[in-house]
């Protein structure tokens, strides 16, 4: 990014970036490659009709960056994640996560799903378990294990729980518990948290920050809430939609650790101003076809003959 | 409306607990109530007259039915000629026992012995029907849920095992009879090929669509766990259907207790259904009736003791 004060192509947000956290950016740069995702592409056919998602995405994320995915709806962000996870296969180009090439899904790339994926027939501490003991661990090692996740995630009361037992949230951090349980080197989130309330959603967010914080994980967290998308991430990748490809990649001008009320701080609305003017471009005018046809259809006798 | 609660008309709602259990029991009761109309009063249906007293008409026996149209003419007949008329009352044909009868016949049938020595009890007759069925639907459980399972989970087993299936599936089982008894011989093997032909061709189809419904999001968090293959089968998606597949099992053996009676009459006539056509040939259609009820309640209590299980069973599918 260029912070010269003379160049008219000046960045919207350049005056946002204070010497320190130009630093930061600076050293997350220095730090190895964890996902590198080249001229990446992947059509989708439906009904002998070609429909390309993402065509040629190509980003980087360094070890133990918060990376968050945001476009329009129909830019491929979740299938991104997905292509990444090894889910989708993709027409061409290539992903290496942590040195290795990704064909097909493996442990070495944890997810987090929007739906709640819990295995319903497992306690908690059974879910948890799941991939440690796929991976060959015996019981007693695993179980320990899973009780120091679940603890993490603060939900050691539920250990013996079902799911169907739990708050929506606490299924989504036992989800988390689940995937980092497993050791992979990055988590995917796939909007794990739309599914919440705004004041769990709040609190998740807050969660997964402390718990990123503390390990050696990678994040890329695809969301369409741009609140969201500030809040948590060090990088924002922006994407177009018809095809997805990158728009921008905005370092986000914001310190770390963020407290909630940073939420409300002038440098972060207008980054979420600006991101806001990436991914919905202003309406002029509405569609001839999303104009709704409507007439006044309250009788002019009416008590309430107007909204005003 | 008023007299009957307003939640029987609430479209899904909860019923009250006393309205419940006042309809549970009234779909037994009802049917039997019209059953006691047609038999106890006399007016409704009535369409033969049993006779007491034959009086001068020759043909005509103690305790004989005879249409009413025939009787009616046969007294006019006797009375025109001076001689003495036949007596009788109103009666429902042979083939309609009333309730008590029935009842009499349920309890009778397990009290008297059979008419020859070498004939089974009831009881016996009805034991050997449940083993024919519990072979039939153990072969076809060994069989069909594998296939069912596989089918569901890849679309390559999918396409080599459903075509031919969904064809099978059309041939009617009792078909097969005489081959059945041709390959097998006369006793109880060919009934339970039958039992199984009728059975799991049904199951793989309705397995391997239990299969599919199992949310593809489980799988995919299996696989980005690490799980895939036969470890997926076993830890994953047997698990994940299993409830549901138990409900399948429920209904598919009411299915194999419709094939029961003709597989009964293959070869060597057998069981339940040798009962009930051994009485039906004697006229004793109170037995008739009797076993044909035997069946319905094995039927529904079996279904009720198993739902109870899978209550206990699947703890975690109760809030589905």
């Amino acid at each position: 990014m260029n912070h010269n004060e003379h160049n008219p192509n000046r960045h919207p947000l350049a005056d946002l970036y204070t010497p320190e956290i130009t630093a930061r950016f600076e050293r997350i740069r220095n730090r190895p490659v964890a996902i590198e995702v080249n001229q990446l592409r992947k059509t989708f056919y439906h009904k002998k009709q070609e429909n390309l998602v993402l065509g040629g995405i190509d980003f980087n994320a360094h070890q133990r960056e918060f990376m968050c995915v945001v476009g329009p709806s129909g830019c491929g962000k979740s299938t991104l994640a997905r292509t990444i996870a090894g889910l989708e296969t993709h027409d061409s180009g290539d992903m290496i996560v942590a040195g290795s090439h990704v064909s097909g899904p493996g442990p070495d790339r944890g997810m987090v799903f929007q739906k709640y994926t819990l295995f319903p027939w497992m306690s908690v501490k059974k879910n948890v378990m799941f991939g440690l003991v796929q991976s060959g661990q015996d019981k007693a090692d695993a179980e320990r294990d899973a009780l120091q996740w679940i603890d993490l995630v603060g939900l050691s009361k539920y250990a013996e729980s079902y799911p169907h037992q739990l708050s929506g949230g606490m299924q989504q951090r036992v989800a988390i518990a689940r995937a980092l349980a497993a050791q992979p080197k990055v988590l995917l989130m796939d909007e794990p948290f739309s599914a919440l309330d705004p004041q769990n959603r709040a609190k998740m967010q807050q969660y997964l920050l402390e718990i990123w914080q503390n390990i050696d994980i990678t994040i890329l967290f695809i969301t369409h809430d741009l609140d969201e998308a500030v809040y948590l991430s060090d990088r924002v990748l922006v994407l177009d939609a018809h095809p997805g490809r990158v728009r921008e990649i905005l370092e986000v001008p914001l310190p770390r650790p963020r407290p909630i009320e940073l939420m409300l701080s002038d440098e972060f609305q207008a980054t979420k101003r600006y991101l806001e003017s990436l991914v919905h471009p202003p309406i002029t005018h509405l569609d001839v076809e999303e104009k709704l046809s409507m007439v006044q259809m309250v009788p002019v006798d009416s008590e309430v003959p107007n909204i005003f | 409306m008023s007299l009957l609660p307003k939640t029987w008309f609430v479209p899904r709602a909860p019923l009250d607990v006393r309205s419940r259990y006042f309809l549970i029991f009234s779909s037994f009761l009802l049917p039997l109530f019209i059953w006691s109309l047609v038999s106890y009063v006399p007016q409704l249906w009535h369409p033969k007259i049993e006779i007491t007293d034959s009086g001068d008409a020759g043909y005509l026996r103690v305790g004989m039915l005879v249409d009413k149209e025939i009787f009616y003419r046969e007294v006019e007949k006797k009375e025109s000629e001076g001689k003495v008329a036949p007596e009788g009352f109103p009666s429902n044909p042979v083939y309609l026992p009333a309730p008590h009868e029935v009842a009499t016949a349920l309890y009778t049938a397990f009290t008297t012995p059979p008419k020859r020595s070498n004939e089974p009890w009831l009881h016996e007759s009805l034991l050997h029907s449940i083993q024919v069925i519990a072979w039939g639907f153990f072969w076809a459980v060994l069989i069909g849920v594998p296939l069912g399972i596989l089918a569901g989970t890849y679309e390559a087993f999918a396409k080599l095992i459903e075509p031919f299936t969904e064809f099978f599936r059309y041939l009617p089982a009792p078909a097969f009879g005489a081959l059945a008894v041709a390959i097998l011989g006369i006793y109880d093997a060919p009934k339970i090929a039958i039992i199984f032909i009728g059975t799991v061709f049904q199951m793989i189809l309705i397995v391997a669509n239990t299969t599919r419904k199992l949310s593809p999001a489980l799988v995919e968090a299996a696989l980005t766990l690490g799980c895939n293959g036969a470890s997926l089968l076993k830890r994953v998606i047997v698990p994940g259907v299993l409830p549901d597949l138990y409900r399948d099992m429920r209904i598919l053996l009411g299915w194999a207790w419709t094939y029961l009676i003709v597989a009964e009459l293959i070869g060597t006539s057998s069981g339940i259904t040798w009962f009930i056509t051994q009485q039906a040939r004697y006229k004793n259609f109170d037995n008739v009736f009797a076993a044909i009820l035997i069946i319905g309640v094995i039927g529904l209590v079996t279904d009720l003791i198993l739902a109870w299980l899978g209550r206990r069973l699947f703890p975690w599918n109760n809030s589905k």
